[in-house]
């Protein structure tokens, strides 16, 4: 069990696929849970989850912006420690 | 539930490999005149080097396998003496026996080179090669006689699934006329297949013939895991038990390599107590020992320590990290360091380079195939020389075989467990190893990592190669005073770093400060950044601290009991079909507002991890980087994430639910 659950997304050799696959048809109470996994992952990445609100995205981005313009007209942005010499 | 872990280690495995579908491997060509034989460079050790005379008169040839390591001939000479008495001697079992096992494991770890060479080896012992491509197919399949068949599906079993092996696996070997002499040389030579296939993918070797097709359609080597299985890999990991085979009594004293045993490391380890069958193997062990751990003149005798121990950890092997913890204490290293170590060694203290040294390591252990002359180099410019690389590898690949030999050999551990693998394997860290302010399934570890973000250096994990990082080129023009290019990176990286927030804080206002607060300070500091990990990991690191600031002001860190701690808590309840097609269930708002209901109920820790990495779709490196945690760490979290998020979702999607509703 040495490539167990908390290597999780690693590879997994083509064998042990067979293997599992092979108990998932015998075992129904796997089947389902594996099954359950499988949807909730799919659910998950296709919910749009927290998607910042367009309204808050604009606000957000001016509001950097603005700082961030402000902050460089009233002093030179702090530069790179390379690229700041040679200016 | 009580095959909860064991379901648990079923998902994990089936959905990775889903990713991955089936791999067809072909070895590397052989190496055409001048092209090299592996990642680092040959010496000239002459046509009398010992080792050398002695493979071309035992097997007709010097495998590259061993011409790869000419720059640490004493490694050689040890990993020879390995093999004569393991494999080549004369011993219970025939050499044709030895060779299929090593086979039969090769193809199961997709070693192209292993399985080139026994499947060669094999050949010239007149095997057919319709016989050889069954054994790595399957090798029930192939004809051989069953007491054959057992002992490869105990290699099998002792190299691919370690921790199931109990002594009822001895026992069917037993009665199958096998006495301890057979299945101690199978649990060797299993280790030494594992040794061999480290070593190999770690160097690189260019295959000595012809390189065959691995198409690997194994079936399963055990019975298939049911509930009985799952309390044995309890009671095999917590309980003390005698060792499976006979050991003869052989005094210390009278004994060379116990006597070697004793005074270096104080004690003889049952490992090595369990061996006794055959001394002349317990010889070339000690040599080994001697040779490639116990020197000092290439990688310091604590750094192969550290090797030994993050790789037992993550081959679950508690002996193995209990002897090793113990060993480290008499060289000055603190229990409790180890124990870090052996969890997540980012949060160690360790110097860069040694953390670049274990996490390749760990990506030669576990990821073998993925092994590449990149992170030969990554190592290289972290100082290491040739030497030590080498020395690297040969490590791994000595603990691969403790580890396969401790798990065949049933062997107790000589000291308390520092950590047992049960369980909590499959779950976060004990909390007694994280820092204490940090402590609770609240939090997001990330303290160690908080000075290293500020001076702008970043853990290796997820680091790029030049030219992989797809902002570079703004932050380029960035630091050269360029306002409207990091206009550009906010607009692309602000939705992410806005639902990192919520993840950490769960309150869409904090988001919207600390995406600012964020973004300011990336700006202000952006000179610092250096590129070793993308500007996006980079990012989301400082998001991450951030979110933790707003936390901790608002005293949410000290709430820490509201959360499931329990192992129990999160084991699958619900065990009911799924409908066929959920999503059709909801509308979409509805969908995303049932996922982040969900997301909100799982402690930040978690949430945080499938964030990451199933709506970011960042890769685990990347996320763990992110994170400031190691990989295996962050996968814990990811499956333990995945799992609570399943239960708490399940009500809503199961197939009854679409009966009644329609019913109504």
């Amino acid at each position: 069990m040495a490539e167990l659950a908390n290597y999780l997304d690693d590879q997994v050799a083509a064998e042990l696929r067979r293997e599992l696959e092979s108990h998932l048809a015998h075992c129904r109470t796997c089947q389902a849970l594996y099954d359950s996994v499988r949807k909730t992952l799919t659910i998950i990445t296709d919910s749009r989850s927290f998607e910042i609100p367009e309204s808050v995205s604009a606000r957000i981005l001016e509001k950097i912006m603005s700082k961030v313009r402000q902050d460089r007209r009233r002093r030179r942005p702090k530069k790179s420690d390379h690229s700041g010499k040679r200016r | 539930m009580t095959c909860a872990p064991l379901l648990a280690s079923l998902f994990s495995r089936v959905l990775n490999s889903l990713a991955i579908g089936l791999k067809v491997i072909w070895a590397k060509s052989l190496p055409l005149k001048g092209e090299p034989l592996s990642f680092l460079p040959v010496v000239e050790l002459g046509e009398t080097f010992g080792p050398f005379i002695f493979f071309q008169e035992k097997l007709g040839f010097i495998p590259n396998l061993f011409r790869a390591q000419t720059l640490l001939p004493r490694v050689i000479e040890a990993e020879a003496r390995i093999a004569e008495s393991v494999l080549l001697r004369e011993s219970a079992l025939s050499r044709r026996q030895k060779e299929c096992l090593l086979l039969a494991v090769a193809a199961a770890n997709q070693n192209a080179y292993c399985v080139t060479a026994h499947w060669q080896m094999l050949h010239s012992l007149g095997m057919a090669e319709r016989q050889l491509r069954q054994v790595t197919i399957d090798h029930r399949r192939a004809g051989l006689p069953e007491a054959d068949v057992a002992l490869l599906d105990f290699a099998l079993k002792m190299t691919q699934q370690p921790t199931w092996v109990s002594r009822e696996d001895v026992e069917g070997l037993r009665k199958l006329g096998l006495n301890d002499e057979p299945i101690l040389e199978a649990v060797l030579v299993a280790g030494l297949a594992d040794f061999l296939c480290a070593l190999s993918s770690g160097l690189g070797v260019a295959p000595d013939f012809r390189p065959k097709r691995i198409v690997s359609a194994r079936k399963s080597v055990s019975q298939g895991p049911d509930t009985r299985a799952a309390s044995r890999v309890r009671s095999h990991t917590h309980e003390k038990s005698m060792p499976y085979l006979r050991a003869l009594d052989v005094g210390v004293d009278g004994f060379p390599p116990f006597a070697f045993f004793r005074e270096r490391f104080g004690f003889v380890p049952n490992i090595f107590r369990a061996q006794t069958l055959r001394p002349d193997v317990l010889e070339a062990e000690a040599e080994a020992i001697r040779t490639v751990l116990l020197t000092d003149d290439v990688l310091s005798r604590v750094q192969k320590e550290y090797i030994l121990l993050v790789v037992s950890a993550a081959n679950l092997n508690t002996y193995c990290l209990a002897v090793h913890c113990e060993i480290l204490q008499g060289l000055g290293v603190p229990e409790d360091k180890s124990d870090q170590i052996a969890m997540d060694h980012y949060q160690a203290g360790l110097s860069g380079a040694d953390c670049a040294l274990l996490d390749f390591a760990l990506k030669l252990n576990q990821r073998p195939a993925e092994v590449a002359l990149g992170d030969i180099d990554g190592l290289r410019r972290h100082g290491f020389t040739d030497e030590q690389i080498l020395e690297s590898v040969v490590m791994t690949a000595l603990t691969s075989y403790l580890n396969t030999l401790q798990m065949g050999l049933g062997v107790s551990p000589d000291f308390e467990p520092r950590r047992v693998f049960g369980d909590e394997a499959w779950s976060v860290p004990q909390k007694k190893i994280q820092p204490p302010r940090l402590t609770g399934p609240q939090m997001v570890n990330l303290s160690s990592t908080r000075a290293s973000l500020i001076d702008g250096t970043q853990v290796p994990m997820g680091a790029v190669a030049p030219g992989q990082d797809a902002d570079a080129h703004l932050v380029a023009r960035v630091k050269e005073g360029n306002v409207n290019a990091y206009e550009e990176l906010v607009r692309r990286h602000h939705g992410r770093i806005y639902r990192t927030l919520i993840g950490i804080t769960g309150n869409p206002e904090d988001a919207e400060d600390g995406t600012q607060d964020t973004f300011l300070k990336v700006f202000e500091h952006i000179g610092r950044f250096r590129g070793d990990s993308t500007f996006a990991t980079w990012l989301t690191r400082v998001a991450i601290n951030e979110g933790l600031d707003r936390l901790r002001e608002r005293k949410k860190l000290d709430r820490i009991d509201d959360s499931p701690q329990d192992d129990e808590e999160f084991r699958p309840r619900q065990v009911q079909a799924w409908d066929d097609n959920p999503e059709q269930l909801y509308s979409k708002s509805q969908m995303r507002e049932l996922v982040e209901q969900a997301l909100m109920k799982l402690p930040s820790m978690y949430r945080l991890a499938v964030m990451l990495r199933d709506i970011e779709q960042l890769s685990t490196e990347e996320a763990a980087a992110a994170l400031g945690v190691g990989i295996s760490n962050l996968k814990s979290r990811l499956l333990r994430g995945r799992l609570m998020l399943r239960e708490a979702l399940a009500p809503h999607f199961l197939r009854e639910r679409r009966k009644r509703t329609s019913s109504v």
